[in-house]
């Protein structure tokens, strides 16, 4: 147990005054602006970042990184949750590429993806399969040296920008389900790819993307063919938990800490909506039941940093949706109005989050998957039916 | 003035270490063979209805675990609230028929005054139990005192004062469904009161004590919900219906998983408050109140749940998880419910009122 100050040092504060540098003397995030985890950083801001290594701080700079300590990137991280500069690496799928790649993805494409510049989007979920990520239908075929691609993608977020898409393909047959499996990095600028925009709840650009005989070379294959499902195992396992070995970062994972921080500021901003006076003099705040309900949120937001990593994302989901839910209830009926217009409280910000939420229980893997994985895993209990 | 970026950050750059030293590790496992050969179920139900077992409050004594949060200099194990918070736990886990946690914490607070003229070492030594009236700061007395059925002296204020409250005979029980020993004790003939601290020291000693109280509280209803999960856990592995082991259905293994991970978390948040109450208790003064709030709650809604996975039989008193269901209430509220826990968590809210309220709130967020 150690929940101490990070002792200060010079050099601490000096990174944090080039950030402050980096960023401009103009950075004024807007306070409508709550940094959820799948924002991106604008591209002059990532270059900014990559020329310092800063994308991917801890990596040694010859991969792309900073080569810097874990105290020196939570520093960072704290900075850009606090600048509200949303936070992208492809740490995620890196040493996967590292591990599987040919050499020739190790030489031309390996470096964009290490130092940032470059940009991927997950290609696992299906219009007919999400969670049931094995029951994959997008074909890949051999032909010579190539494969030939066949299918649909959904929720590729962010591929309407991305350089790559990270694609579990069948390559095998239906029946086969896990062992039919391959994964491809697929470049984006391939021929024969289609991106049309899906609008999801809470103002989120994500997408559907179809591949009609998109060709690329058997360099992109990532891992054996057939091994597709060992070889998403391993930024799965990353997503899900957060596998952090110095106890520095946020116990309950990268998604539930996002997904915490967001309800902190929903708080923080009720809470500005509660001891605003109005017309009568009186406040919210002194109502006992404002209070409560803050009160009870505080509780949550607390259980939610405790919360074990490989379970933490299930727990912020569901605090959120509570207490956007509750927070709305309580500033009612102005809360409802969306920000900018008249009269509208908390800028509207409750009823986007009471919008927004229900992705937080969706998006890395339903509630349900956590569990099951759980139950096996963790409990010793048989396979769910 | 403009605060600089590090500074803006510097509050949130801090360790974020759950996990258990060596020497803790080695101090639970010592406490639950102490327990798994002290107090079985059995043991548990022979003390009911007192909810006091003399013999095992020897025994504790005997091996050490009595001094356990306790100084040196008065024959105590040494530790602090993260350890006493450990040995807590367990005691919770075993439904151990003994009001140690609560003692430790009256110890403690005892020894910080000096001790009132009373013979600390025959208390640390087990010789004499003591309780605390965790309320009697926010009602008048007589207060229902947690262990007060097996203590002869119990801490408390009275009119804003410290005192020790001494007695002959400790107050005959008063009766739960959870037959714990709790007792009514009042200000009265029998009752001698030594003063012990008055004006701001007896506040902020109290203060600190009640943070003691509630983390233990909290650590032992943490081990009393996990006690009833693997309960449950190991009848899901078990039992049969519809031709499937149960645990196999979604209905049970999400329960299951649901029970033992927000108890996982209950336990993490117990620890941060017991952490932050022994090394920086002005900086989050609500921690220990808030954990105990969420304790209380899991305990009671974890426990039932256990019951529920055990179907018809989890309701007869033969079953274990029964012994911990009718505990788990009374465990969280003795001193008290949310009511009490939210009056004691308003510095959170009140700290954040203050800040979104100064000039610059939009920077310092």
């Amino acid at each position: 147990m150690n929940f101490a100050p990070i002792e200060e040092t010079p050099e601490l504060r000096r990174l944090a005054e080039e950030y402050a540098e980096l960023l401009g003397a103009d950075w004024s995030p807007s306070p409508l602006e709550l940094s959820l985890d799948h924002d991106r950083p604008d591209v002059d801001l990532v270059e900014r970042f990559a020329e310092r290594g800063w994308m991917s701080p801890e990596n040694p700079p010859e991969q792309g990184g900073a080569g810097l300590g874990p105290v020196e990137a939570r520093l960072l991280h704290l900075l850009h949750d606090e600048f509200r500069v949303p936070e992208y690496d492809n740490n995620l799928i890196v040493p996967t590429l590292r591990k599987h790649g040919s050499p020739r993805l190790h030489a031309e494409i390996l470096p964009g993806l290490e130092s940032g510049r470059a940009t991927f989007s997950l290609g696992y979920s299906e219009p007919d399969s999400g969670s049931d990520m094995a029951a994959a239908r997008t074909r890949a075929v051999r032909d010579g040296d190539d494969w030939v691609i066949n299918g649909s993608k959904m929720f590729t977020t962010w591929a309407e920008t991305s350089d790559y898409l990270f694609m579990l393909a069948r390559t095998g047959t239906v029946e086969e389900k896990h062992a039919g499996l391959t994964v491809f990095l697929v470049p984006m600028s391939s021929e024969g790819i289609e991106v049309r925009a899906i609008h999801v709840m809470g103002h989120v650009r994500t997408n559907v993307t179809y591949y009609r005989n998109v060709r690329i070379p058997d360099d992109f294959r990532i891992g054996e063919v057939g091994a597709g499902w060992a070889v998403v195992a391993e930024p799965l396992a990353a997503e899900h938990g957060a596998g952090a070995a110095l106890p520095l970062a946020d116990l309950n994972g990268v998604m539930a800490a996002t997904f915490t921080r967001v309800l902190e500021r929903l708080v923080e901003r009720t809470v500005d909506w509660a001891v605003a006076a109005g017309p009568d003099g009186t406040s919210p705040i002194d109502d006992p039941e404002v209070r409560n309900r803050l009160l009870d949120a505080i509780v949550d937001i607390e259980v939610c940093w405790a919360a074990p990593g490989d379970y933490g994302k299930v727990v912020a989901a569901g605090a959120l949706q509570h207490h956007a839910d509750r927070l709305l209830d309580l500033t009612a009926p102005w809360g409802l109005l969306s920000a900018g217009t008249p009269g509208s409280a908390v800028d509207g910000l409750l009823a986007w989050a009471r919008d927004f939420a229900p992705a937080a229980d969706v998006y890395g893997g339903t509630s349900e998957i956590y569990r099951n994985n759980l139950a096996r895993r963790s409990l010793g209990l048989p396979r769910p039916r | 003035m403009t605060i600089s970026a590090f500074d803006r950050v510097a509050p949130r750059l801090r360790w974020n270490d759950y996990s258990l030293s060596d020497e803790q590790q080695d101090l639970r496992a010592v406490t639950q063979q102490f327990l798994e050969r002290h107090c079985t179920s059995a043991v548990v139900r022979a003390a009911e209805p007192g909810g006091f077992d003399e013999r095992l409050w020897q025994l504790a004594g005997d091996a050490g675990i009595s001094g356990i949060g306790i100084a040196e200099e008065i024959d105590g194990q040494g530790g602090d609230l993260p350890e006493l918070a450990v040995v807590a736990e367990e005691l919770g886990r075993a439904l151990a028929p003994i009001p140690l946690a609560e003692h430790i914490v009256a110890v403690r607070l005892l020894h910080s005054t000096g001790g009132g003229g009373s013979d600390l070492a025959g208390a640390v030594a087990g010789g004499l139990v003591l309780g605390l009236a965790p309320l009697s700061g926010r009602s008048p007395w007589p207060q229902l005192v947690p262990g007060g059925a097996a203590a002869r002296a119990v801490l408390g204020l009275v009119d804003g004062d410290l005192v020790l409250l001494r007695r002959e005979e400790s107050p005959p029980l008063a009766a739960t469904e959870a037959n714990l020993p709790l007792a009514v004790w009042a200000l009265d003939a029998d009752t001698e009161v030594v003063p012990l601290a008055a004006g701001d020291d007896a506040r902020r000693l109290w203060e600190t004590a009640l943070g003691d109280y509630r983390v233990v509280t909290a650590a032992g209803l943490v081990g009393l919900a996990a006690g009833a999960v693997e309960l449950a856990r190991g009848y899901a592995t078990e039992r049969s219906a519809f031709g499937a082991i149960i645990g196999s259905y979604q209905a049970v293994s999400h329960t299951l998983v649901d029970g033992v991970m927000r108890i996982a978390a209950a336990r993490n948040l117990t620890r941060r408050a017991a952490w932050y109450h022994a090394h920086e208790s002005a900086t989050r003064p609500e921690l220990p109140a808030i954990a105990l709030a969420h304790a209380a709650a899991a305990a009671t809604r974890w426990t039932a749940a256990a019951v529920h996975v055990h179907g018809g039989f989890g309701l007869t008193l033969e079953a274990d998880v029964s012994l911990y269901h009718r505990r788990a209430a009374a465990r969280g509220q003795a001193a008290g419910g949310l009511r009490e826990h939210r009056a004691a968590m308003a510095p959170a809210l009140d700290r954040l009122v203050a800040a979104r309220r100064s000039p610059r709130s939009e920077e310092t967020r």
